[in-house]
Order: C-alpha cells, then structure tokens, then sequence
C-alpha cells in the first residue's frame, strides 16, 4: 500500500513539474498587442536564421510555445497578429 | 392469484403514469410562456446577442420557432404571423453575426496550418539527406518534366471534360453522362494534387539545399518549367 502511495506521489510530482514547465511562457496581458508584433518578429527570424538543425528546432519549438501561449492565454486579435506576422517571415 | 392480479395491476399504473409523466415532461419542456409579442421578442433578442458559435445560432432559431408555434396554437396565424414579422429581422442579423465569426475562425484555420505546414516543411529540410549539388540540380530537374507531362495531361483532361460538358448539353443532360461529368472532374482534382505533390517536393528540396547549403537552386526551377511547359503556358506562368 505504502509502495503504491509513494509511486502515485512520484507520478503526480512529475506531471506537476511538467505542467510547470508547459506554463514557462507567459504573455504580458497589459501589453500583448505590441508583444505579438515584436515576439513574432524575433522568433520567427530566429527560425529562419538558424545555423543547424538542433537551433532550429529550439527556435521551432521556442515560437510553438508562444503561439500556444498567444492562444491560450490572450486569443483574439493578438493571437491573430502573432500567427500573420510569423508567417509572413516563416513563409519568405 | 389474488396477489398477483394486485401486483400486475400496480405494475400497469406504474407504466401509465410513467408514460403520462414522460409526456408531461416533454410538453413542459417546450412550452414557451406567452405575454405579448413585443416583450417576447424581446426575449429572443437577449439571446440573439450572445449568438457566437452554430449552437448558440440554433438555440435563437429554436427558441423563436417555439414561441411562433405557442403563438399560432393559442391566438391563431395572423398573430404568429406578426410575431415573425418582429423576430426574423432579430435572427437573420444573428446568422449574419455567426457567419463573420465563421469567416474570421477559417481565416484562423488557414493561418494555422500555415504557421504548422511552414514549420514543418523546414523540418522536413533540415533532417533531408543531400547528394551532390549536381545530383540536387537533376533532380529538380526530372521533377520539371514530371510535372510538365501531367500538366499536358491536366489540359487535355481539362478539354475532354469541357467538350464533354457540351455534349451533356446537346444530350438533354442525361444522369448517366452528369455521373460520368463528375468523375472527370474528381480526375482533374486529382491531377492536380499530383502536380501540387511533385511541386511540394521541388520546394522542399531547394529549401534543404538553400538551409543546409546555403545554396540557391529556385533559378533552375525557374529555368526548367520556362523550357519544359510551353504546351501547358498558363499553368507555368501560374
């Protein structure tokens, strides 16, 4: 019983640290417009410039985050920006 | 004897009065309470302006429907009539409000798949295995000709399929022949999601060679579809 608690606590430690670790990016809601524009801009290009694959998939999976983050937690029309202004570098 | 006769007999009421409670349940479930039809109106208005998604467009629709029904059973059509006339205004705007939500989620959907297939498509660059810059430079060109044919063959589907629809005309458009119409559009749609394909992969190709390279190979695309598609002019230049 005490073997099944303590695993159970592991379990729930682990997907604790990795929820925290899915929250890492936040959008500042006071300033979100200006964010989307300038986020998008930086990350995108980052994506484009990269030298190797192993910094393209940082820069790829560093603007996945903040699109989810645009999403998730501003939506709407920053959300909206942030995804046209990216491509319109990611698609150059 | 006696107790089983009681028992079924209990058992039959039971039924009833589930079946009569279940109808009662119903009834009451679509009952609308009548006032007058502008303070109704009214009601469906509220509603109409949190209209977002289709379930929301169909509650207002259902919700006015209902009313117009109540109206017609209790005082008859020219009132129910009435009714419309003040609640179809209210919900058509409703429609139109949920059709430019629409329009802007599609917007959103294409500029997510966008953002997705151009991550992707680099990914896909990234992780290609590169020959030689020669053997990059033919393959590109092999997927020229490739396309050029199946564009020579698009157009001439493209011309069948048109004289065909002429003869469907001069038939008397018989079911036989708009079946066979529609098959030949399902080819044409299928030829050209070919030549999108092999296009696809011309451009993945010179994305691998331009990202890990640095090398700039659209010239040749260019190059080979100006000397490969003069038969099929239109969708080159396209």
């Amino acid at each position: 019983m005490k073997r099944i608690i303590v695993a159970l606590g592991a379990v729930v430690a682990l997907s604790a640290c990795c929820n925290r670790g899915g929250e890492a990016v936040v959008i500042d809601e006071q300033n979100h417009l200006n964010e989307a524009y300038d986020l998008s801009y930086e990350l995108a290009t980052a994506v484009k410039e990269a030298k190797s694959y192993e910094e393209f998939k940082v820069a790829a999976d560093n603007i996945k985050a903040h699109k989810e983050a645009f999403r998730e937690q501003i939506g709407g029309e920053s959300y909206q920006i942030f995804l046209e202004e990216s491509n319109l570098i990611l698609s150059e | 004897m006696k107790k089983n006769t009681k028992q079924r007999v209990a058992l039959y009421t039971f039924y009833i009065l589930f079946v009569v409670l279940l109808l009662l349940g119903t009834r009451c479930e679509s009952r609308v309470h009548l006032t007058t039809p502008e303070k109704d109106v009214k009601h469906i208005a509220e509603l109409a302006e949190t209209v977002h998604t289709e379930a929301d467009l169909r509650k207002v629709e259902k919700l006015a429907s209902q009313y117009e029904i109540a109206y017609r059973k209790s005082y008859g059509g020219a009132k129910a009539l009435y009714f419309k006339s003040l609640y179809e205004p209210i919900v058509d705007e409703a429609g139109e409000r949920r059709a430019a939500f629409r329009a802007e989620e599609d917007m959103m959907r294409t500029q997510e798949e966008l953002f997705d297939s151009s991550l992707s498509d680099m990914d896909k660059a990234w992780t290609m295995e590169l020959g030689s810059e020669e053997q990059e430079r033919q393959k590109i060109a092999q997927n020229n000709e490739v396309i050029a044919q199946k564009q020579v063959a698009l157009l001439e589907q493209i011309a069948t399929k048109e004289q065909y629809a002429m003869d469907i005309i001069d038939a008397g458009y018989p079911q036989d022949m708009l079946n066979k119409l529609g098959e030949m559009e399902a080819a044409i749609v299928v030829a050209e999601l070919e030549i999108a394909e092999v296009e696809h992969n011309n451009y993945i190709i010179a994305l691998a060679n331009k990202l890990q390279r640095g090398l700039d190979l659209n010239v040749v695309v260019e190059e080979a579809c100006d000397c490969e598609c003069d038969c099929a002019e239109e969708i080159c230049q396209e």
